[in-house]
């Protein structure tokens, strides 16, 4: 410290094991202990939950304290001194080891925590070596399945409450218990009811045994065995990062990664589990080029030259891309649009179209947030306008929740369908969408204090402006932030790279805006367009009206689309060229913060698929366009050269280190570690409060992301962004007096759906509920519609037959999960604001 | 999805309407519901579990937590008369096992388990804290001291005809399901309700935790571990 560093009085001084350190006051010694390198052995301790000194195994010498003390629980004070490693201690750990083990089965050989096991670990390091207990174990009935996801083996529990502490603290859906409490504890869910929580998969990597495992990876692979690079989910814009795991080339396992600005420890079980899409049968492989009804599979050259050739005599050209593209794969597009073929008339937002994110920049400058993760969690009211965020944007989910539960969060819940936080919440305001501007104004005298506003489009195919107008102005009165959650893991980055209509990369407003997903697909169903270029987006399924998609891609235009899989829309387009999938690639994502994240290769792509970027550039030069890219730098190179709020991005610094060797690596459990951390995989163990933000040199973490919002807080005074017009041309149809039986259609996605991804997911394919929609009670009186009745939906000519759940949505309104098995809701839409008729089945 | 009905306490909402309003935090009324629900079942069903995991917004796991620690709450069906005799080390020395015995051979079942008509239930107890009056045995929770295997005979004889026993304290005893219920219903103030439960939101309804939207009905079970002394 410099001598004119004022003292600071949140500061205390420990010595531990003889080394003397100054910290905050109110951490934890098992925290500071290990940070300077003296890794206290433990089992129910985690960074991530309360202490709750169960297991005993972290007990320590603390001077002028008679007992051990268990140093999970003890907080630092000045002046104390510590000892880790006395006689008494080591004693002490050897003794509680040697009791763990007197139930524990010791079946290492057959358990697939084997090699990175933290009790394994712990015993070879602090155990004693050898049993004194020669009497027969407890057992209870091995490998029960208590979920579709997840098998426990009660007999190599050690009851260190972590998996119970999760479900409660974090999750707040408490499946799981600790049952028969005395000497037959055992962790249990209530008979037939599963363990079906959307973040089980948390359990199973902080289980410090074999007791939770997974049941997709079950005798998959051996630790030692895998290769891993660290990577970022590809499904919502938490962003959420985590591991990639190839056993001889192939994807078997993504675990999550700690950030603690982001995911925590945590990622939603669509995350970890929904990566079978990569090996999917449907990815494609070769470009492909239509002849007649079929296929024709080519060469890249000579589909780039039959693309080319459309491509150099078109005088319309729409360009539509999805919302799982890379920053790369999407600055490469809109250069490709606006600067090689010249057109105005691209955009990303497909199951969101029309939703009015440049309305964000009256407030935040940019077309997204101006909030971060840990802005909510500090916040202490926090609005959320839209659909429940738990099936949407899980990971968010768990910080509402634990801002409610653990940081007094006052929630307020604006929204048209009932939510997962209902029950948590300070007022939820259920109305109509048309009511919810009203709704959030009224807000405004409610909110003392640091707020956060938090606007999700929930709805497809509605038109939000009105709602996000006066989110943006509740922020602005309350003097509060804004957070804008675009639906995928590629939204938020399309929109910075200026995948819009209104905006290009940057955000810069252009003068006259082009047309935007709905008018791009009537256009080309009008027969107005030449060629429609689409990247990574299944518009028939996904489109807010799947009749226009289909016709736009049966007109006459010549359709290009880039794709992982043989959707829907590939087989009906004229050229298909196949891309790679993120564990494939090097590359970033933006998430909702607009924090840029980055994804480094792991596998290889199949057949010749290749990054989206490529493609782009390959098509450039097919039009004589020369970019000069060879590699992801490049790209790099261009994007800071050419859009503003990317300028200082060091993409180097960006780099997250691969994870820790695994055990094999090290040289037995004696003599020299780095960081002792080193003995378990990911999920393992990790210190608390210095996890986030710049890399880190000692290896105890991944590096984990950079801060792109420094720059731009630097940027912005004395900038003023112009405001942009409203984009989206208004409602094509409006809505006519809604009439008995007619019904104000809200579709929002469900965790497990029929997406691109998701459906082709092996391990989630079960999860999806059976079709449903939601109504309100008195709607359902009125059309003699009880709880469990099968309906007919009916709108724009189409029909769907499903289950009706009774729940608390608006009045007029109907709730349909957007992208269910053989009923997608897109068919029922035409126009904005979609209407439908909802009746009863005839039996 | 709406609310399930409730299968157990459906038919006593106002007894369970007093018995949550007693509490300041609806929780607390976790383990007077579930002896109410043994005093409608006879015992702590599953059923009944997750009525009350209903009824408080609780998980059925949660209630199993709760539920599976108490001896007292039976998980197994449980006779009119529950006969609990003391098997610890002062009453085993004044003959207890003896008066264990005698029961067992007069019911025809080991102890443990229920006679086959359902009106007795016989377990081995451990230390009931009256050993001055060893051996020691439990009928329905009521004192019996001193009882020889005779006297064992005698008093299931007489519970057995509908004669009236009365324990030391010289209370009669009623039945399982009675003592339940009185013990579910203890403090409560008749027609008592709670006005305020739950009134945190300002329009729209709470679901209950597990009704919340990303419940999914279970798919397939297991069952639960058995009672080992059962
Ligand atoms: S199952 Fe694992 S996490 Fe849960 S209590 Fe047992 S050892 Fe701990
Ligand atoms: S919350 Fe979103 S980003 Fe995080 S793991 Fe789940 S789907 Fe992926
Ligand atoms: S008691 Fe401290 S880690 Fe378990
Ligand atoms: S030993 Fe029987 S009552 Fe104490």
């Amino acid at each position: 410290m410099s001598d004119q560093a004022p003292a600071r009085d949140d500061l205390v001084t420990v010595t531990i094991n003889g080394t003397t350190v100054q910290t905050e006051k109110g951490r934890l010694l098992i925290d500071v202990a290990e940070e300077i390198g003296n890794f206290i052995p433990r089992f129910c301790y985690h960074p991530g939950m309360k202490s709750v000194a169960v297991c005993r195994m972290c007990l320590v010498n603390v001077e002028g304290m008679p007992k051990l003390q268990p140093a999970c629980a003890t907080p630092v004070a000045d002046g104390m001194i510590a000892n880790t490693v006395s006689d008494e201690a080591v004693e002490a750990q050897k003794g509680v080891l040697e009791l763990l083990l007197i139930n524990h089965p010791l079946d290492c050989p057959i358990c697939d925590r084997a090699g990175e096991c933290p009790l394994q670990d712990q015993t070879y390091k602090h155990g004693p070596g050898s049993s004194r207990y020669v009497e027969e174990k407890r057992h209870y009935e091995k490998a029960l399945d208590i979920s579709e996801l997840v098998v426990l083996d009660r007999e190599r529990c050690v009851l260190c409450w972590r998996c119970v502490r999760f479900s409660d603290e974090i999750a707040g859906d408490r499946f799981i218990q600790l049952v028969d409490r005395g000497d037959g504890t055992q962790i249990l869910n209530f008979t037939d009811d599963p363990f079906d929580s959307y973040f089980s998969g948390n359990t199973i990597q902080i289980c410090p045994v074999g007791a939770l495992t997974s049941k997709p990876y079950r005798f998959v692979s051996r630790p030692w065995d895998l290769e891993t690079a660290p990577s970022v989910c590809d499904y919502c814009s938490v962003g959420c990062p985590l591991t990639n795991e190839t056993r001889a080339g192939n994807l078997v396992r993504r675990q999550a990664l700690p950030n603690e600005q982001v995911n925590d420890f945590w990622i939603c079980d669509k995350g970890r589990f929904g990566y079978h899409y990569v090996s999917s049968e449907d990815r494609l492989t070769t470009p492909l080029v239509r002849s007649g009804e079929d296929f024709e599979q080519t060469g890249w050259a000579q589909a780039l030259a039959v693309v080319a050739g459309k491509l150099k005599g078109a005088a319309n050209v729409g360009v539509i891309a999805g919302g799982h593209l890379t920053t790369e794969d999407s600055y490469a597009i809109g250069k490709l649009a606006r600067k090689v073929i010249g057109t105005k008339d691209v955009d990303s937002r497909i199951q969101d179209a029309g939703a009015p994110y440049e309305l964000a920049m009256s407030l935040t400058g940019v077309a997204g947030s101006n909030a971060t993760i840990d802005d909510l969690k500090a916040a202490s009211n926090v609005v959320w306008v839209g659909p429940d965020p738990k099936e949407s944007l899980p990971v968010l989910y768990l910080h509402l929740h634990t801002g409610v539960r653990d940081r007094n969060t006052d929630l307020f819940i604006v929204s048209s369908s009932s939510t997962s936080l209902d029950i948590h919440a300070a007022q939820v305001t259920r109305v109509a969408p048309s009511a919810q501007p009203a709704a959030i104004e009224a807000l405004g005298d409610k909110l003392e204090g640091p707020t956060v506003v938090c606007w999700s489009p929930g709805y497809a195919g509605r038109d939000e402006s009105p709602t996000l107008r006066a989110a943006v102005a509740l922020a602005q009165k309350v003097g509060g932030k804004l957070l804008v959650c675009p639906p995928h893991a590629g939204s938020q980055g399309a929109l910075d790279m200026g995948l819009h209509p209104a905006l290009e990369a940057g955000h810069a407003v252009v003068a006259e805006p082009g047309r935007g997903t709905r008018q791009i697909l009537q256009a080309a169903a009008d027969g107005e367009l030449d060629v429609l270029l689409i990247f990574g987006a299944d518009v028939v399924a996904d489109f807010p009206d799947a009749d226009l998609a289909r016709k736009a891609l049966g007109g006459k235009a010549f359709v290009v689309c880039v794709e992982l899989f043989s959707t829907e829309t590939a087989l009906l387009s004229d050229v298909v060229f196949p891309s790679a999938a993120s564990p494939e690639r090097e590359g970033t994502f933006t998430n909702l913060e607009r924090r840029l994240q980055k994804l480094e290769p792991l596998t290889k792509p199949p057949g010749t698929a290749r990054e989206v970027w490529k493609t782009c550039a390959a098509i450039a030069s097919a039009l004589d366009e020369d970019w000069g890219w060879h590699g992801f730098g490049d790209v790099w190179t261009d994007i800071k050269g050419n859009v503003r709020t990317h300028a200082d991005v060091d993409i180097d610094k960006l780099t997250q280190e691969a994870p820790l060797p695994h055990p094999f690596d090290e040289q037995g459990f004696e003599g020299e570690h780095p960081s002792p951390l080193r003995m378990s995989g990911p999920g393992g163990q990790y210190p608390k409060g210095h996890r986030s933000g710049a890399p880190f040199a000692t290896g105890q973490n991944w590096p984990l992301s950079w801060e792109l919002r420094a720059f731009e807080a630097r940027q912005r005074p004395g900038y003023v962004f112009p405001a942009p017009e409203v984009t989206e041309a208004p409602a094509m149809t409006s809505p006519e007096a809604v009439s008995e039986g007619s019904f104000e259609l809200l579709s929002g996605r469900l965790i497990y759906d029929e997406g691109a991804m998701v459906s082709r997911s092996a391990a989630l394919r079960g999860l999806q509920p059976d079709p449903f929609i939601e109504i309100n009670d008195s709607d359902a009186k009125r059309l003699g519609i009880a709880d469990g009745d099968p309906v007919i939906v009916s709108g724009a000519g189409n029909e769907i037959a499903v289950k009706a759940r009774v729940n608390g949505v608006a009045e007029g309104c109907v709730f349909v999960p957007y992208d269910q098995k053989d009923c997608r809701a897109n068919r029922l839409m035409s126009g904005v604001d979609p209407c439908v008729e909802i009746r009863k089945a005839d039996a | 999805m709406s609310v399930r009905q409730l299968a157990v306490l459906g038919d006593h909402q106002g007894d369970v309407d007093a018995i949550v309003g007693k509490y300041p935090n609806a929780r607390s009324a976790l383990i007077p519901l579930l002896f109410y629900v043994q005093s409608v079942q006879g015992h702590v069903t599953e059923e009944g579990m997750r009525d009350v995991a209903q009824v408080l917004g609780l998980t059925p796991a949660e209630v199993l937590s709760v539920a599976s620690f108490y001896t007292m709450l039976k998980k197994q069906a449980t006779g009119e008369y529950l006969i609990s005799v003391c098997r610890n080390i002062t009453c085993t020395h004044l003959g207890g096992r003896k008066v264990l015995r005698a029961a067992e051979e007069r019911l025809g079942v080991p102890a443990g388990q229920s006679t086959p008509d359902g009106r007795f239930t016989l377990e081995a107890a451990e230390c009931l804290a009256t050993c001055d009056g060893a051996p020691s045995l439990q009928i329905n929770y009521e004192d019996f001291y001193k009882v020889s295997p005779e006297e064992m005979v005698e008093i299931i004889d007489k519970l057995e005809r509908g004669d009236e026993v009365r324990s030391v304290a010289g209370e009669a005893i009623q039945t399982h399901k009675d003592v339940s219920r009185e013990v579910a219903m203890t403090g409560v103030i008749e027609g008592h309700g709670n006005q305020e439960q739950g009134a945190r939101t300002v329009s729209g309804e709470v679901p209950p935790a597990d009704m919340a939207p990303g419940f999914r009905p279970p798919v397939k079970g297991h069952g639960a571990k058995e009672d080992p002394d059962a």
